[in-house]
């Protein structure tokens, strides 16, 4: 059994790993480009130069032009702030969402919870990708779209992290003493219980970020991201794949970055499992 | 309108499969509902269908297209890939020349037009059999015209009174008007002749094991995958056709059809991308042919909108949009700047339609004649996927900044955005218009008249007068000098009008194997393969 005392003195032997340093450095890197895009690159992501389309990687432009005679590399930056910005956001809603949800559903039990489970089991019953691109052909294409489609799918996995994690906390001294000083219910909730719980959502989230840029992309690919002109590297997999047998790097560099940032958050998010761990 | 159109017997509408294409506004160059299936089947680790590996032995044509026929019933037909499928089965009277420009006898030795130019008789070839070895007769082309006229393509016989057949080798056509586009109204593919009453079988057991005249039937199809023609071995051309089979493969995806051609798995491919041509050309043993195609390219502007309706704004988009880098940056060059609504490759196209082509400096003149002289805000629908489009869309958007108009790009699934242009709720869309017969008058009604039929001037809800009683003069004149002096008067009146602003035509691409002899598209796009041999 863990008191708030002993968790505290847990906090002193968390262990720093490797692998969060490593995350957090790729994700500074990439982040840095992002923000310092303009410092990094003298062109413009979005005007077109019909005169230079589909020019090789040269010094001029590090990995090349596309169709439309745009430098494959400023796209490449200033798509970062896209996928990353919005792959954030995504997580976010429905972080925030599922986590009130679980603690509800947990702290209340009974037929609250039986709602709201079975709610999930709805949810949960349907593949994920479906639903995301059916939601987003719905509501059409853009990022309002994908907050709502990614909020309505991907709660489900916060309540259900949370809603466990409240049905243990629960029992536990520390909340039965709140409950007899007569705290209200919100105050325990958020105030005690919440602090204790949140720590899986915050190490799942961290791989969530990952599966939700790629969902991103794919919707991107799938002509159902963000519109064009706008730099996004789904969009950018998808209009290079036309060229795929005659210029590779369209398609490539994209799936790199990618596949970069994937390997970045999931070092990230297997580095803070590891100091949030309790021994 | 409706009324007076249904008086005097015309269409009533555009064949669905234009308006079928008009949505799939990928064209040829990359086939929505394609890339999204071909997606969807590489998310879920699906390959592609499996081809005969290997040599083409004996006379079997492996054939990758981007598409499955949804049907091989010709009156039911509104997609390409039927169309072109069932050519090869079924035959018409009357087929369109090589050029596009006209038509020339087919099953028919040739017709008479009577004084009153309302009765046309058409004397049917003597030595012709059906693939069950029956011969063909005037009441298989009677059964099969009335059945067309109760199917999806009806619009195109809307002026024929009455069907008499006096012989077993003459069919007697009665018309309710001198009807000019009747030649190849005969030779649209929803008038290929079955046989009479499907030997009494129900549509579904009939098209099982389809009996036709063609070179070729129908030996198997596997839904989704392939289609396996078989010679037809009573065909009446003598000598062919040359091959034994011909597999139809089913490839949505581009750069998978370029592989297989170049692995030998496939003798031609369909729409190989225009990227790919020049690669293709140099590479030893390929040949690419871009066949001159009826299709035309456009935009089409809803006039519901008071922006749109306002011909200074169409004249301004117009003059804005940089055509030559549409043709150079996204055709690769393959295709050619568009002015005329009809392209080079129909009947009577009028090489000397004005052009307003990229001229900033006039389009600004013309948005200041317009009632928004400092521009507008609107939104340029694409289908979600369609990379062709979506490129084409950000030149557009481009063009028109320059000028003061903002230009939103949005993507929309294809059954989506077609609600939308029936709903009348979009603002600007891309489609594309193509002939199946030698003979305009197949798409003009539609394209540019008003409640000529279910697509209101291409969704444009553009409405003239003139041009609707210049397009019904067309129908009624048989003459073709005279119908050729209406057909430059329209299309002069549309490139000044701009209902719909040209962009460009483009070719059929094909790619092939050298060892394939004889392969030839016309520009309505179907093939005649019992010409085809393999060396």
């Amino acid at each position: 059994m863990v008191t708030p005392v002993e968790a505290a003195r847990a906090r002193g032997r968390r262990r720093v790993s490797p692998p969060l340093y490593l995350g957090i450095a790729i994700l500074a890197v990439i982040v840095g480009l992002a923000v310092f895009a303009p410092l990094v690159t003298p062109y413009n992501p979005i005007t077109l130069h019909p005169a230079q389309a589909l020019l090789p990687p040269s010094a001029h432009h590090l990995l090349g032009t596309d169709e439309l005679g745009r430098d494959v590399w400023t796209r490449l930056l200033y798509g970062a702030r896209i996928d990353l910005e919005v792959g954030f956001l995504a997580v976010l809603f429905p972080f925030v969402l599922g986590t009130a949800i679980g603690l509800i559903a947990g702290y209340f039990g009974g037929w609250i919870d039986a709602i709201v489970m079975r709610a999930v089991d709805v949810v949960l019953a349907f593949p994920f990708f479906v639903l995301v691109i059916a939601l987003v052909f719905i509501l059409g294409p853009g990022t309002k779209s994908i907050y709502i489609a990614m909020t309505a799918t991907d709660w489900v996995s916060y309540t259900w992290i949370i809603r466990g994690e409240v049905l243990g906390a629960k029992r536990h001294e520390y909340i039965l003493a709140a409950r007899t000083l007569g705290y209200p219910r919100l105050r325990i909730m958020s105030r005690h219980l919440m602090p204790n719980v949140i720590t899986q959502a915050i190490v799942y989230s961290m791989s969530d970020i990952v599966f939700t840029i790629l969902t991103i992309v794919t919707l991107g690919y799938l002509g159902l991201g963000i519109p064009p002109p706008t730099a996004e590297w789904g969009s950018m997999i998808a209009d290079g794949q036309q060229f795929i047998t005659t210029h590779w790097q369209l398609v490539a560099f994209p799936g790199i970055a990618v596949v970069i940032t994937g390997i970045g958050l999931s070092l990230l998010g297997d580095g803070l499992a590891d100091l949030l761990r309790v021994d | 309108m409706t009324d007076s159109a249904r008086e005097t017997g015309l269409p009533p509408a555009l064949s669905r499969r234009s308006f079928l294409r008009r949505t799939a506004a990928g064209g040829f160059a990359l086939s929505t509902a394609g890339s999204l299936a071909s997606v969807l089947a590489a998310c879920s680790g699906s390959t592609s269908p499996s081809s005969s590996s290997g040599k083409h032995t004996g006379g079997d044509l492996v054939f990758a297209r981007i598409a499955d026929p949804q049907t091989i019933d010709p009156s039911a037909a509104i997609d390409t890939e039927s169309i072109w499928t069932c050519l090869l089965m079924y035959e018409c009277l009357y087929t369109v020349t090589s050029n596009g420009h006209g038509t020339k006898p087919w099953l028919a030795t040739g017709y008479e037009l009577s004084s009153d130019q309302r009765t046309w008789t058409f004397h049917l070839r003597p030595d012709i059999n059906f693939s069950d070895g029956s011969p063909l007769t005037s009441q298989d082309v009677k059964f099969t015209l009335e059945r067309s006229m109760k199917g999806p393509n009806a619009y195109i016989l809307s002026a024929v009174d009455g069907i008499d057949t006096p012989a077993a080798d003459t069919v007697v056509v009665h018309t309710t008007h001198p009807w000019g586009p009747l030649l190849g109204d005969i030779s649209m593919y929803s008038n290929a002749v079955l046989p009479n009453n499907l030997r009494g079988e129900k549509d579904a057991a009939f098209f099982q094991n389809p009996i036709g005249t063609g070179p070729f039937t129908l030996k198997s199809w596997t839904k989704g995958q392939s289609l396996v023609l078989t010679k037809n071995p009573h065909y009446w051309q003598p000598g062919k056709p040359h091959l034994d089979t011909v597999t139809f493969m089913t490839v949505p995806d581009s750069n998978t059809r370029v592989l297989q051609l170049r692995g030998g798995q496939a003798d031609i491919i369909e729409a190989p991308p225009f990227s790919s041509v020049s690669n293709l050309q140099a590479t030893s043993g390929i040949k690419v042919d871009l066949f001159p195609s009826t299709a035309v390219f456009f935009v089409q502007m809803n006039e519901k909108r008071p922006q749109f309706a306002d011909m200074h704004v169409r004249r301004a988009i117009s003059y804005a949009i940089d055509r030559n880098s549409i043709v150079k940056d996204v055709l690769f060059g393959h295709g050619q700047p568009g002015a005329s609504i009809f392209s080079p490759a129909w009947p009577f196209y009028d090489a000397s339609t004005p052009k307003l082509w990229y001229d900033p400096a006039t389009a600004k003149q013309e948005l200041a004649m317009s009632s928004y002289p400092k521009g507008f805000t609107t939104t340029y629908a694409v289908v979600a996927g369609d990379t062709v489009n979506g490129s084409i869309a950000q030149i557009i958007q481009a063009n028109l900044k320059a000028i003061g108009i903002t230009m939103n790009i949005q993507s929309y699934d294809p059954s989506t955005l077609n609600d939308l242009q029936v709903k009348a709720d979009y603002d600007m869309t891309p489609a594309e218009a193509t002939l199946d017969i030698g003979d305009p008058d197949e798409d003009v009604p539609a394209m540019i008249t008003l409640k000529y039929g279910g697509i209101d001037s291409s969704y444009t809800w553009y409405n003239n007068a003139e041009m609707l009683k210049l397009t019904k003069d067309a129908e009624l004149t048989v003459s073709p000098t005279a119908r050729n002096s209406i057909y430059a008067k329209i299309q002069d009146m549309a490139a000044e009008q701009c209902p719909l602003v040209v962009l460009y035509y483009a070719p059929y691409a094909y790619a092939q194997q050298q060892t394939v002899n004889g392969f030839f598209v016309p520009p309505t796009g179907n093939y005649h393969l019992e010409d085809v041999t393999l060396s």
